[in-house]
């Protein structure tokens, strides 16, 4: 049996979901067939790559799958490994199950029930967690955090960590007949102050705070006790913006396979243009037959190095997340952690 | 089967087994057989994995296994799908990607490097190491460049020492950086 690249069962807080770390990708962890309460949500879930440009122009990684510009592989770490510039091989994760860390944490009187799957991964003097969480609530949280080292020659240069995550929503397993729609809170008139708009084409979309915009995977089939139409909504909070590397906020594309198209050939000048002329090209067909939806997100974290204190010696893990949330999927809503 | 799992992910049943040693071989013989004729003799497959296609539920899935090959002297990069019986199910030509760089090309390219005496030196270093990284592509993206930092343990830690990259595809040094951390340095 191979030592990467197998699917591994895991189940908690009304969720069953599959992990892997592929053996050729150096894209880190990837979530597979993650179904709630016996229903498909997510065919697949990663966050394969990251682009992190440095003030002054250079360098401007592009870490993980495909890494170029000076960017390095995420390579498995076993989960005990330190917070680190890790150089022992040692700490290296000899299997997949040497790095990956799930825990099974029970609701309490606060939060819901929560099935969470955790792995470390180096890259050159960086380490990057990846943490998917899966709550009795239904909803999925994609983290992912940064740590290690600073960077040994410029630790007090100043850059953005934009963290793209590949996420392939299949609402109730109902594939290819997804719409991708986006919400804006336009005014306080009642009704008609908020909007949904259907998206029409394959393309980058920018967010806007200012409009509490967010996103959704809307099934056109499938529909839940009440006759509504499935979805699970995107929401990405915004701690920096974007800027000439990092171009979007979200990417809306298609199903192509799972060997294409998963961050390979991006990156190739050090932005994410590929995303946009090559990935996300295309009609999709929301009045027809709807599409197999994927998207792409970016979180982002501008990091402004404490390398004479607290980042001196090593890089506290400093968590960035996005939530992937349910509305209209569930029948009912009993209390947290108790369906 | 726990409850929580969909019929859908049930219904994967046994095509989402581990890759056997068995069938990682007959895959891979079966994609060199297939690319016979495309391959040049400097190549090298980075990976066989299990892949499982999305299909409608009520076809049994079937168990696929995707084989990914860089040819060094051609500068391509080749995802071969067969299935379980080595039959072919897909060829993508991933060219301009570049799959992890595996342990052996570290060691060619440190060979290559290791033959100008200052980067032999850095190799010596005390507590010495090396660590792969991917460099810039974007004027030649079919070659298999490595790039290696050159580092070494001291007092306070890792540093880095220097970046050097290489050529597989040419068999060449072609950047050699010596790296200086900046005065004050933390």
């Amino acid at each position: 049996m191979a030592s990467f690249g197998n699917f591994h069962n895991v189940t908690g807080a009304g969720w069953s979901v599959y992990w892997k770390i592929p053996i050729a990708s150096g894209g880190g962890l990837e979530l597979w067939w993650a179904d709630f309460q016996g229903h498909r949500v997510m065919w697949r879930g990663s966050q394969p790559f990251a682009l992190v440009p440095y003030h002054g122009g250079s360098p401007t990684y592009k870490d993980g799958f495909d890494a170029k510009c000076g960017g390095a592989a995420f390579t498995a770490l076993k989960h005990t490994a330190p917070n680190a510039w890790v150089t022992d091989p040692a700490q290296f994760a000899a299997v997949d199950t040497d790095a990956v860390v799930v825990q099974n944490e029970p609701a309490d009187d606060f939060d819901p029930a929560r099935l969470i799957i955790s792995a470390k991964f180096q890259c050159g003097w960086y380490q990057y967690v990846h943490s998917w969480e899966f709550d009795s609530d239904g909803v999925i949280t994609p983290r992912v955090s940064m740590g290690g080292h600073l960077h040994p020659g410029k630790p007090d240069v100043a850059h953005v960590h934009h963290m793209y995550f590949r996420v392939d929503l299949d609402i109730d397993g109902q594939f290819p007949h997804d719409v991708f729609e986006q919400f804006d809170h336009n005014s306080f008139a009642q009704p008609g102050g908020d909007q949904w708009t259907v998206i029409s084409n394959q393309g980058k979309l920018l967010h806007d705070v200012d409009k509490a915009r967010k996103w959704r995977v809307r099934s056109s089939v499938a529909k839940n006790d009440a006759g509504q139409f499935k979805s699970y909504e995107v929401d990405i909070p915004r701690m920096a913006g974007r800027d000439q590397y990092s171009t979007g906020d979200v990417w809306v594309t298609i199903y192509r396979g799972d060997g294409f198209q998963q961050g390979e050939n991006v990156g190739f000048s050090c932005t994410d243009k590929e995303l946009e002329s090559s990935y996300a090209v295309g009609p999709l067909h929301p009045a027809t037959t709807g599409d197999d939806i994927v998207f792409w997100a970016v979180v982002r974290h501008h990091h402004e190095p404490r390398f004479k204190g607290e980042e001196a010696i090593h890089l506290p893990y400093h968590f960035e997340e996005f939530s992937i949330v349910p509305r209209t999927f569930l029948d009912t809503h009993g209390p947290a952690g108790g369906r | 089967m726990p409850s929580e799992m969909s019929k859908l992910t049930m219904a994967l049943g046994a095509a989402i087994r581990p890759i056997t040693d068995t069938e990682e071989r007959a895959a891979m013989e079966a994609a060199l057989r297939y690319l016979s004729n495309e391959l040049s003799q400097r190549h090298r497959v980075y990976g066989i994995e299990l892949r499982i296609p999305k299909i409608e539920q009520a076809a049994a899935t079937p168990r696929h296994f995707a084989v990914v090959i860089g040819d060094y002297d051609k500068r391509r990069t080749l995802e071969v799908v067969v299935d379980s019986a080595g039959k072919l199910v897909s060829k993508t030509d991933l060219t301009g990607f570049q799959p992890p760089i595996v342990n052996d090309e570290v060691a060619e390219a440190r060979k290559i490097a290791e033959t100008q005496p200052i980067i032999a030196a850095l190799a010596k270093a005390t507590g010495g190491f090396v660590q792969a990284f991917g460099p810039h592509a974007e004027a030649a993206p079919g070659r298999r460049l490595v790039g290696l930092r050159y580092g070494a343990m001291d007092a306070t830690g890792p540093r880095a020492l220097a970046e050097v990259e290489v050529d597989l595809a040419r068999q060449k040094l072609i950047r050699f950086e010596d790296i200086e951390a900046p005065d004050g340095e933390n």
